[in-house]
């Protein structure tokens, strides 16, 4: 493996993760971007995946499915914004269950490097703005109400 | 699955909370206590703790006239699940891609 896996927080909202993988950017952009190959790889664990549907096109969308243990279905729709193909896609994604307070946009990068190709993944969660209002409005009683519940998880523990 | 975790970023990314943060680790501090150990004004400093205990990491406590500040350990929790959660997904998958990439034809490139 030529680059190990890293995840840093690279802006206000901003988590990138980045990973080197043995082949180059043209067979990572197929493996992203074609539902047969989809399928293969973006199962997580006790989540099979189930469905892939990709509209590759701006402006056309994708819905992937997972089975959940439990033997209900996860989903996740986005929008590509910018395809450019084979170096960088930018989509933005929301999951049917939302645990991230809103829409996500994603920068994949595809850089060939010597080994093969440097995957840099950018995940911007909602827009600054958009906290800023959400903080200011009192919105955040909600998120505290979530740390008061791991509190007493915590404690109970 | 975890809780929001956008507030708790956008806290973080600021270097002077950061640097209240570090302060905190080491005890509870006033707005004085910390205005003069980060040497930024008190009314900065007050804004800053504001965000900080909107996003759930630090404290106040009131004691008599001072209103001490102190770190919320608990409150970094979602982000710890957020980032474990992430990495797992994501070297689950990276391992699968490793496989999938590999048995892939070449002249399909």
């Amino acid at each position: 493996m030529p680059l190990p896996f890293k995840i840093e927080q690279t802006g206000p909202t901003t988590l990138t993760m980045t990973r080197g993988l043995s082949a180059p950017p043209a067979k990572v952009w197929r493996a992203h971007t074609e539902p047969e190959l989809v399928m293969k790889w973006m199962g997580m664990g006790p989540y099979p995946i189930v469905k892939a549907d990709i509209d590759l096109k701006v402006g056309g969308g994708f819905r992937y499915e997972w089975q959940t243990p439990e033997g209900g279905i996860m989903a996740v729709n986005g929008e590509y914004l910018d395809l450019s193909a084979p170096h960088r896609i930018v989509h933005t994604e929301i999951f049917d269950e939302d645990w991230t307070d809103g829409k996500t946009t994603v920068t994949s990068s595809f850089e060939a490097v010597e080994a093969g190709t440097r995957v840099t993944l950018e995940m911007k969660y909602r827009s600054e703005e958009g906290l800023q209002m959400a903080l200011q409005s009192g919105a955040s009683e909600g998120v505290q109400a979530t740390y008061d519940q791991l509190a007493d998880l915590l404690v109970a523990a | 699955m975890t809780g929001n975790i956008a507030p708790l970023l956008a806290a973080l990314a600021d270097p002077t909370r950061r640097a209240i943060l570090d302060r905190l680790a080491e005890g509870e501090a006033t707005v004085g206590d910390l205005a003069e150990a980060l040497s930024t004004p008190q009314p900065a400093i007050s804004r800053h703790l504001k965000v900080l205990t909107e996003a759930g990491l630090t404290h106040r406590r009131i004691d008599a006239q001072r209103r001490p500040a102190r770190l919320a350990p608990e409150g970094f929790a979602p982000l710890d699940d957020w980032t474990r959660t992430l990495r797992e997904t994501y070297e689950t998958r990276y391992a699968q891609l490793d496989r999938l990439l590999a048995d892939m034809p070449d002249e399909e490139t």
